[in-house]
């Protein structure tokens, strides 16, 4: 279990680290980006990826920062690691609703060990469906900000994944950082199914409230491709909190039922169980965040 | 719970049955452990195996990689004039064994066969050469199950076989057929227990060094039976001897048994390194170990118990039907697993009645070995989760129908219907601590209070087992073992300090024999723990033996090192009563000194070490020179000393997606007399966590074609601290009779009851809702699709009973 032979290079700057990318993009030689290396390091051991070149960028200090922006939002920085993003103080950058759900979503990826050193935006690239950030961010409305030499870019989170291990990204890009909208979050919930602690969830689900009036949306992960957005009519969730138990518990049955007829027929498909399960999982987010 | 960590007392005693800290962990959690992979060899080239890539195929051709000075390429013609391949055996009735060569020949028989080896500078670039071997095999008809290893069209494995089985057995004990035709209660139900990975922390390796100019071979190696599997490759190995090979076990991260086979890596490397005349090393990696270090388990069984309608068992069948893979292991063979089952199933329970067949099926998978438990979990598995059936079906408490079945405390020494010799227990109060501990009653009071539609519904579960320990030759020989594990050994030195080094043919790997050993040796000798040191794993130094395994460690070691400390003890008592010149009797060990009676001066240990060793010109002719003393121990019982324990879980099912928590889990243990209690209660711990990973979590997948789904640990989940709830442990100590101190092992019972006591737990919260579990690993997606069929039944035909009754014959 060794990677197929590689060269190894460490940017000391995003500039550098561009320059590099695109000269190999120039002769068609096959770079990629290592940050954490949480995921690529195992599938280069495994020799499931064999890249010729490897660039480590996790090292340029600007893409390690979170920092309030004037207008209110939060730029997290594409080497900033779960860990940090777990640990990031109440009263700093992170602070409010938003931040206790980045916390929160930060605090359930693998394991601590892999959280000091894999990064949010190594996430977003690499793109496993299973992984929280693509899913997590999308139902956040986060923006992608990704560089190459022409300059700066913004793809919408919803929109950056596009399937098993496919991004937005253009070759010669890199994913510089990851904008949070300045609107306050009213209400979040986030819910995985994983069968040991630390295992890549088999059903994800995240849904955000910024608008109390508004229809909620739920994001469903791991369903084997990009995140899927799914918009639920459910006026009575706004006022769940307060419904006596035996109602809820209907409308807990009536959520999955809704969710369950919403599932694109492509989500584990032929799968009663998986399609079961994502349902499940999305109804518990939903009222995860009616309750919170 | 012990006081965790007591140290010894004042006087650095540490005497049998002080939770003494263990003197291994600190290097251990210093990161200063010293395994396989740390040992330094300059100059050692490295070797990456070529495995198939298909379950079943000729070898038609291999081509060699472009190769550079210094490295090499290995096929089985390059080796046959060293390495002969290994052949398990058993002495039983239509057992059969194949070669299974150290790398293929004409045949490959499962994916992950060593096919051919590439030597290398560096693992790196080893890997990089073997996968430019070009390798072509023509692809045979596949394997993929034991029941399929039996179809009419399924391909004969090995040559010269009647069939594909490493054997078949069949047994009827006591008057079964009148016991059936009186039992008033017939219940039949189907198990299965999936192929597990047994999974130490350290992945097996070795490295070989052959020095030409002495005709040595110096094998490090990470495995369990030093002086077994250094006698192992010399009868492989052709043109070496026994003595050229010195065998040396540093740290070991765990073993199960998997590391008690020899593997044709080993005997590869060996012979490798004696062509070469040099160093070659191989540290298996995570891939490698789950294709084909030891699988374990995959264990198919229907029983049926023929009771009364009080709940008394009249008579017990089982079926085991076994995937034992595409080879045989040297030496515990495929059949280990299904031959295991059978003989233990009857279990704590007076069982007079009982037939059983055990087929051990050839497939094209890994080959199975020995695993913690070995036929016990699947066996236990089996028993326990009918007993809550049967139980059920009687509207019986689970707890008070196995209470009327154990064997009564004053039947000991209790002789089983298969033969095995119970030399103690004491069965009773420790189902009563069980169902007091659990909380019982207040589970019973919660699942009434639960409401029809809870979506999360709670259940309680008990599973027995009995742990055959200690057991040596005569037990072995009669279960057809080649290979005898009679007995253990122990050298004592004391040094001019008076201090004592102990060398034992025991090999730990985890087990923390160097603090029991010390403690037993402190206890007789009445030296300070802390002035002990324990050696293990080096034939070269360590006295002939057998090693660590089967739950035989402390009686059969601490037994030789009880031996050999009583007669040093005799000896410092000797030259004491000469240099006091008072009869022998008159003296005795009182702190490190030998006391005489009153007018002799007290003689230190140190100032009798001093006459022992040095000044022997103060000795007499009559008292030979020299502190050492070796023993052996065989003990007096050859059948083993009889642990037992009680496991029981309690769970929340979650109804809406299947999945089952670990709310408590409880464990009541009876070993005898314990050495050091915290380290028996770590191996309850360790045991259960692999217990609660057979019940939930472990399955190794193969498809239709034999490829295996499970490679790397991603798919193959072993639990970690999420997975494993605070567990409890309750303790009796009922003595061995024959053994030192009255103690018994205690390896093994950890990770027999979870998926029993699991599985019955699971099914319990279930009952209302008509799902029963049977197979272990219990899965959520098992657990809902067992709700939706439930549902669907009931809805199809209201009326029909969940439970079937078995007709009687």
């Amino acid at each position: 279990m060794k990677p197929a032979p590689f060269r190894y290079q460490r940017a000391g700057s995003l500039e550098e680290a561009l320059a590099i990318v695109g000269s190999a993009v120039a002769v068609d030689e096959d770079a990629r980006v290592i940050a954490g290396g949480q995921s690529l390091g195992p599938m280069l051991n495994l020799r499931m990826v064999r890249p010729t070149l490897l660039v480590d960028i996790h090292r340029i200090e600007p893409l390690r920062a979170i920092t309030r922006l004037a207008d209110g939002r939060v730029r997290i920085g594409a080497c900033v690691t779960h860990a940090a993003l777990e640990d990031a103080p109440l009263d700093g950058p992170l602070s409010g609703t938003a931040g206790d759900f980045i916390r929160h979503v930060a605090d359930g990826i693998a394991y601590r060990a892999i959280r000091t050193r894999g990064t949010i935006g190594g996430s977003l690239a690499h793109a496993d469906p299973a992984a929280d950030w693509p899913c997590a961010l999308a139902a956040l409305g986060a923006t992608i900000a990704v560089v190459s030499p022409a300059g700066e870019r913004r793809i919408e989170a919803g929109e950056f994944s596009l399937g098993l291990f496919e991004t937005a990204l253009q070759p010669g890009e890199i994913i510089c950082a990851i904008e949070l909208p300045a609107a306050p979050v009213l209400r979040w919930g986030y819910r995985k199914h994983c069968r040991k602690v630390g295992e890549f969830p088999h059903a994800l689900a995240a849904c955000v409230v910024r608008d109390a009036g508004a229809c909620a949306q739920v994001w469903l992960g791991a369903t084997g491709g990009a995140p899927v957005s799914l918009e639920l009519d459910a006026p009575a969730l706004g006022a769940f909190a307060a419904l006596p138990e035996g109602q809820q518990a209907r409308l807990r049955t009536g959520l999955r039922a809704s969710i369950a007829a919403l599932l694109p027929a492509a989500v584990a498909q032929g799968d009663a169980y998986a399609r079961h399960l994502h349902a499940q999982i999305a109804a518990e987010a939903v009222i995860d965040a009616c309750l919170r | 719970m012990h006081d965790a960590g007591s140290a010894a007392d004042a006087h650095g005693y540490a005497s049998v049955g002080h939770p003494v800290l263990r003197s291994e962990d600190e290097r251990h959690l210093r990161g200063a452990g010293w395994f396989v992979a740390d040992v330094a060899c300059p100059g050692a080239l490295h070797l990456a195996f070529v495995r198939s890539p298909i379950a079943h195929g000729r070898v038609k051709s291999i081509a060699a990689p472009p190769l550079q000075a210094g490295e090499s390429f290995w096929t089985a013609a390059d080796l046959a004039d060293i390495a002969r391949p290994i052949v398990a055996r058993l002495n039983r009735p239509g057992f059969q064994s194949a070669p299974y060569p150290c790398l293929a020949t004409d045949r490959v028989r499962f994916v992950g066969q060593t096919i051919a080896a590439v030597v290398a500078a560096s693992r790196a670039r080893a890997e990089d050469l073997a996968e430019q071997v070009e390798v072509d095999i023509e692809p045979l008809p596949v394997v993929a199950s034991a029941r399929a290893a039996f179809d009419a069209d399924a391909p004969l494995l090995h040559e010269g076989w009647s069939g594909n089985h490493f054997m078949k057995l069949n047994r009827s004990f006591g008057d079964f057929e009148a016991a059936v035709a009186r039992a008033q209660v017939h219940l039949t139900r189907r198990y299965r227990m999936e192929r597990l990975a047994p999974s130490p922390l350290e992945t097996r390796g070795c490295i070989a060094r052959f020095e030409p100019a002495s005709g040595q071979l110096v094998f490090h190696t990470c495995c369990q039976r030093p002086h077994i599997q250094r006698d192992f490759l010399a009868e492989q190995l052709i043109g070496i001897e026994h003595r050229n090979i010195q065998l040396i076990v540093p740290d070991v991260g765990g073993a199960f048994g998997v590391k008690t086979n020899l593997y044709p890596e080993e005997l590869a490397l060996a012979a490798i390194s004696i062509k070469l005349g040099g160093t070659v090393r191989w540290i298996e990696d995570r891939m490698e170990h789950l294709l084909s270090a030891c699988h374990a388990r995959e264990n198919d069984q229907v029983v049926t118990i023929h009771a009364n309608r009080d709940g008394e068992i009249v008579a017990l069948e089982a079926e085991y039907l076994v995937d034992g893979g595409a080879y045989s292991m040297l030496p515990s063979t495929s059949a280990i697993e299904a031959n295991m089952s059978s003989n233990v199933m009857p279990g704590p329970y007076r069982i007079r009645n009982y037939r059983v067949s055990a087929i051990s099926a050839c497939t094209n998978k890994a080959p199975t070995g020995p695993y913690r438990g070995v036929g016990r979990p699947a066996a236990c598995f089996a028993m326990e989760r009918t007993l809550d059936e049967l139980a059920h079906q009687l509207g019986i408490e689970p707890h008070e129908l196995r209470r009327r079945n154990l064997i009564a405390p004053e039947a000991f020494p209790y002789t089983t219907v298969t033969g095995l010799v119970y030399d103690s227990g004491n069965y009773p109060p420790m189902m009563d601590k069980a169902v007091e501990a659990m909380g019982h009653e207040q589970i019973r009071a919660a699942q009434r209070a639960q409401p029809a539609d809870a979506g999360e519904r709670i259940g309680i579960g008990y599973a027995w087992y009995v742990e055959q320990t200690a057991h040596t030759a005569k037990e072995f020989f009669a279960r057809g073992s080649v290979t005898l594990y009679g007995f253990e050994s122990a050298r004592v030195k004391m040094d001019l300090g008076g201090a004592l080094t102990i060398e034992t043919s025991v090999c730990p790997h985890g087990q923390g024999h160097h603090t029991s050993l010390a403690q037993i040796a402190s206890e007789v000798t009445s030296v300070a723990f802390t002035c002990i040191s324990v050696r293990t794993g080096d034939t070269d130094v360590v006295p002939y033996g057998n090693g660590t395994f089967a739950s035989r460690s402390v009686v059969l070691a601490g037994g030789a090192v009880e031996r050999a400390c009583r007669r040093l003890v005799d000896k410092l008592r000797a030259i004491a009563a000469h240099l006091m010149q008072v009869d022998v009797a008159l003296t005795r060990i009182q702190g490190e000194t030998v006391v005489g009676p009153e007018g002799t001066v007290p003689l230190p240990f140190a100032r009798l070490a001093l006459v022992g060793l040095h000044y022997v010109h103060e000795l007499p002719d009559t008292i030979e020179p020299g502190l050492e003393f070796m023993a052996s121990y065989r003990p007096p019982v050859e059948t083993g000393a009889f642990s037992a324990g009680v496991h029981a879980a309690k769970v929340a099912v979650d109804v809406e997606t299947g999945a089952v928590r670990l709310l408590d889990y409880l464990v009541v243990e009876d070993c005898g007399q314990t050495i050091n209690p915290m380290i028996v209660d770590g191996q309850v711990y360790g045991g259960v966590a692999q217990g609660i990973g057979q019940a939930m979590l472990e399955e190794l997948r193969y498809d239709a074609q034999g490829q295996p789904g499970t490679v790397t640990l991603a798919d193959y989940l072993l639990p970690g601290f999420g997975e494993v709830p605070d567990i409890r442990i309750e303790h009796q100590h009922t003595l061995s009779p024959f053994t030192a101190f009255g103690m018994k092992g205690t390896g093994e019972g950890g990770c027999i009851g979870g998926p029993a006591a699991i599985g019955n737990a699971v099914t319990d919260a279930l009952r209302g809702l008509g799902v029963s579990v049977t197979r272990a690993p219990v899965t959520a997606r098992d657990v809902w699709s067992a709700l939706q069929a439930a549902q669907t039944r009931a809805a199809a035909e209201a009326v029909e009973p969940v439970y079937t009754w078995t007709p009687a014959r």
